[in-house]
């Protein structure tokens, strides 16, 4: 039976596309009652009265929650630096201030409008690089040395008062590397970039269901990416016991890194205990667009020693990372987005500091890639500039600078199952690298361009899983992986059936659920086929340990020389097998009982990783793996109307073996289709007292269809060089999809119209001035 | 105050009391309880609340539920069966266009329409007949292939 590497279908997918499948959005529960959130309009103010009389006065009105309800704690992923709900002080437009649970939306709606709130408004801080100033105009959290901090910066004279995150990687010696540069006559390549601000924009909004049990126990359902994270945060906001916190997780609609907390369901569930019924809140497109994390921007200083002959001797870069009132999701994005800077190339020296800060707009958070989709914007529009100047072949560039198999990186992990170069080169041939675009006639024009990219995934971290085998031989899966549309369910369920020789339809999974099925870390960061698989493969072994050890008498063999598949157990060598459910019953004189048999099989897959030392960013294990990954984009570029279309798209993408190649390809074109927008067209803005002003799927621009090449355009391509740690050698699959896409559009529009633009996304509205300024000029924009 | 609201949805007679206020997406999720129609934008952008109101595509957060009255409505429910599946639903299972699921319901209805209007439909139809359909999952190229197989199929 080999049921991994076929594109076996979605486990879900016939409750998916008949909608059964059960969201959030979907759930009822007797009694239930609906809140809505009361959010701040000022982006940064005292709070000093809140009155809710006349709202609790409203009929229908069940239940009102202000900070003065909750416990007095601060949350956050490692700086604890957040409130549930505002307290004494709003950091953001949108900041939740009290909430309101009532027998409909519209009446919750209407009495937050009830709810008074007396602010004394205070200066706004907006700029990254004002903010980041040891005397800056403004500071955010006054008492942040009081917060409760799960980390360690790097070590600074005075830490500047709005900085919540401070990295630097040293490593080589970064003058001599300059010098030697100067000296010989290279290069000294110096940019500075910058990323947009991106949201998830799932399709189905943030939302919770809670329901208090009358032993005190809560019950929540959200379609969060972990629910372990999510019981965690319950209880810590919510002042409980995580044994009385039970988080079920449903179907998800999206989730893309936007749904690692469920701080909307800490408030329902407050409502909920004080209301005494069950509450469901789903945020509006609005709140969801503007007052959920987002991936804020970069900005990135990069300088490079460049030898005559395009070798990378030396890399400087200074980031800071625009965070938001809060450092929320976002906290380790400056840590892991410099692990881009070596990336695949072999760097003699390389010198690092990079930053996060406070603003007052929306918080830092999550989005598929973690800071490496945003580096890559600049050091893979870096290395196209390199060539260009080395006037060496884009290609054959990069592949000069590329480590090898083993070869230590410049934050000393070894290059492991190693393929960037195999990525580049398919992804080059596939868009026909050699042969220029065709031309078009004015104002379009063509041209290609190639980027590679690089997704570690995090450590330490650990999944353990259940599988319980059922008298009919078939496999019960217990895990908290969680589906979020990548196919985990479905990759997961393979194992299964490959490890038990079982069809796939024998194969059941028991889905997120705390109560029941047993940790995992989290949905993110490219983990599950890696971590959960290989716990599912040891569970599986762990249950066929059993099944052979109860079968060893019956069948009067060595359990070691038994084989369990298909629902047979086998003597090796011989004819003697008995079935699965054979173990289930006892053969007594007077006939058959059921047995006192229970096969669980429970395993726990962990990978642990030797800390980062914060001052030099050194440390030998600083991730559980690092994948690769190479795309390559043709675009038609109107230098009148600055309109660039994609018009060819391949994304080669080495998962070290592909559990399912249907599922690997869907997630080349998706991450394609979101890499597109992000590169091209999304953009939060803000006017200048911080308030979003495109908050709605209408103004905010995900791709659509007509933003995507023609089918015969598109181009997925599967590279399998296996991982030793990796189940079946597998890698994740789900960020590094988008992290080349920006830089080898980038890149194309550079080939196509010969300019730069160096901050995303690249809007009509930049390409025409680029276009406008190289013609006044009667240049390129970077020589 | 409510108001009754008769209507058909997937060949059953419903009889509901609705909000003026409520749209059609409210009546049929909330009023009738049918909840594999989605709703994610609230404005008319996404179509992951298309319905087909008489056989025509309707995204049910722009048509109030009173609007409604005495019409015949297809939601995802009525398009096919677990055991029954509709061609269209079989094929974008096939074909790799569904992910999270969030959005499929309005594309499979948005499909359905399309065909029955062109049962042959070139790949520029397609995109011109999705604009209105959005999913940030990007099932787009895999959603093209799934309908065009049915269209093939037809033609066969």
């Amino acid at each position: 039976m080999n049921v991994v590497g076929t594109s076996a279908k979605r486990i879900d997918g016939i409750e998916k596309v008949t909608g059964t499948a059960q969201f959030t959005t979907d759930i009822v529960l007797p009694r239930m009652i609906h809140a809505k959130l009361k959010r701040s309009p000022l982006a940064h103010a005292k709070i000093l009265r809140i009155d809710t009389s006349e709202a609790e006065q409203m009929p229908g009105v069940r239940a009102v929650v202000t900070a003065a309800d909750l416990p007095d704690v601060r949350l956050g992923i490692l700086t604890l630096d957040e409130h549930l709900l505002a307290h004494d002080k709003t950091r953001l437009v949108g900041e939740p201030v009290a909430a309101v649970a009532a027998d409909t939306p519209e009446i919750a709606r209407a009495a937050c409008e009830q709810i008074e709130v007396e602010y004394e408004e205070l200066p706004s801080l907006f700029d990254p690089e004002e903010a980041i100033k040891l005397d800056p105009p403004v500071v955010l959290h006054e008492e942040y040395e009081e917060y409760e901090k799960l980390l360690e910066l790097a070590e600074m004279d005075e830490r500047p008062p709005n900085l919540w995150q401070a990295y630097r990687i040293r490593h080589g010696d970064i003058d001599a590397a300059f010098k030697k540069v100067e000296d010989e006559g290279g290069h000294i390549i110096e940019n500075r970039y910058a990323t947009g601000y991106v949201h998830t924009a799932c399709m189905e909004p943030h939302g919770a269901v809670a329901q208090w049990s009358s032993d005190g126990t809560l019950t929540l359902w959200a379609g969060g990416q972990s629910p372990y994270i999510a019981r965690d945060g319950l209880a810590k906001a919510l002042d409980l016991s995580p044994s009385k916190v039970r988080v079920i997780i449903p179907f998800v609609g999206g989730a893309f890194g936007g749904k690692l907390t469920v701080k909307e369901g800490a408030i329902a569930a407050s409502l909920a205990r004080k209301a005494r019924r069950p509450v469901k809140i789903i945020l509006t497109r609005a709140e969801d667009l503007s007052a959920t994390a987002a991936r804020t921007p970069f900005i990135f200083d990069v300088k490079d020693a460049v030898t005559q002959d395009g070798i990378l001797i030396g890399r400087k870069v200074t980031s800071i990372l625009w965070g938001g009132g809060y450092s929320g999701e976002g906290i380790l994005k400056p840590i892991f987005s410099t692990h881009l800077y070596p990336g695949s190339y072999r760097l003699a020296a390389l010198w690092v500091d990079s930053y996060g800060v406070y603003t007052n707009r929306v918080s830092g958070g999550a989005l598929r890639g973690y800071g490496c989709a945003e580096s890559a914007w600049a050091v893979e529009t870096q290395m196209d500039i390199i060539a260009r100047k080395c006037d060496i072949d884009a290609v054959e560039l990069r592949i000069n600078n590329l480590l090898t198999e083993g070869e230590r990186t410049a934050i000393t992990m070894p290059a492991h199952a190693f393929s960037a170069h195999e990525c580049l080169t398919k992804c080059a041939d596939a868009i026909e690298w050699e042969t220029p675009s065709e031309p078009l006639d004015p104002p379009w024009y063509r041209g290609k361009g190639i980027a590679l990219g690089n997704k570690y995934s995090f450590a330490p971290t650990a999944s353990s899983t259940e599988l319980k085998v059922h008298e009919d031989a078939s496999c019960e899966l217990r895990t908290s992986a969680v589906d979020l549309g990548q196919g985990a369910y479905t990759i997961l369920t393979q194992i299964v059936a490959d490890e038990f020789g079982i069809e796939i339809d024998k194969v059941k999974l028991v889905t997120p659920d705390t109560a029941i099925t047993p940790f995992d870390h989290v949905a993110g960061s490219s983990r599950q086929t890696f971590h959960t698989g290989n716990a599912t493969r040891m569970a599986c072994d762990d249950a066929k340990r059993q099944i052979r050890e109860l079968a060893a008498p019956k069948l009067e063999a060595h359990p070691a020389d038994l084989e369990v598949s298909g629902g047979h157990i086998f003597v090796k060598g011989s004819s003697k097998s008995i079935e699965v459910e054979d173990l289930f019953v006892v053969e007594m004189l007077a006939g058959k009982r059921p047995a006192d048999v229970e096969i669980l099989g429970k395993a726990t897959w962990e990978v642990s990783a030797s800390p980062h030392d914060p001052n030099t960013g050194q440390g030998e294990q600083p991730m559980a793996y690092m994948g690769h990954g190479a795309q390559a984009a043709e675009v038609e570029v109107n230098v009148e109307t600055g309109q660039v279309r994609v018009r060819k798209f391949v994304s080669a993408i080495d998962v070290g073996k592909a559990m399912n190649p249907q599922g690997v390809e869907m997630q080349n074109y998706g991450g394609g289709c979101m890499g597109i927008g992000i590169a091209l067209h999304e953009d939060m803005c803000f006017d200048t007292s911080g308030q979003m002003t495109n908050a709605s799927l209408m103004d905010y621009k995900i791709p659509s269809i007509v933003e995507m090449p023609l089918n015969e355009y598109m181009e997925s391509i599967i590279v399998e060089v296996p991982h030793e740690h990796g189940p079946y050698g597998a890698k994740g699959a789900g960020e590094i999809v988008v992290v080349p896409t920006s830089p080898a559009i980038g890149n194309a529009i550079y080939d196509a119209i010969g300019v730069r633009i160096w901050d995303q996304p690249l809007t009509p509205e930049k390409v025409v001035k680029a276009w406008k300024e190289k013609k006044a000029s009667g240049n390129g924009s970077e020589s | 105050m409510k108001y009754p609201l008769s209507l058909t949805v997937n060949d059953e007679n419903y009889d509901i009391l609705v909000e003026p206020y409520h749209t059609l997406m409210e009546a049929i999720r909330d009023g009738i309880g049918l909840t594999g129609t989605k709703c994610a934008c609230e404005d008319g952008r996404c179509g992951t609340c298309t319905v087909l109101v008489e056989g025509q595509l309707v995204k049910s957060c722009l048509m109030l539920g009173l609007q409604a009255k005495e019409k015949s409505v297809l939601t995802i429910e009525g398009l096919g069966a677990p055991d029954a599946l509709h061609p269209l639903q079989t094929a974008f299972l096939e074909h790799g266009a569904v992910q999270c699921g969030y959005c499929t319901p309005g594309m499979l209805l948005t499909a359905k329409q399309l065909l029955d209007e062109n049962p042959n439909p070139a790949e520029e139809d397609i995109r011109s007949a999705f604009v209105g359909n959005l999913c940030r999952c990007g099932v787009y190229t895999h959603a093209t292939q799934a309908i065009l197989s049915v269209a093939v199929e037809k033609e066969e």
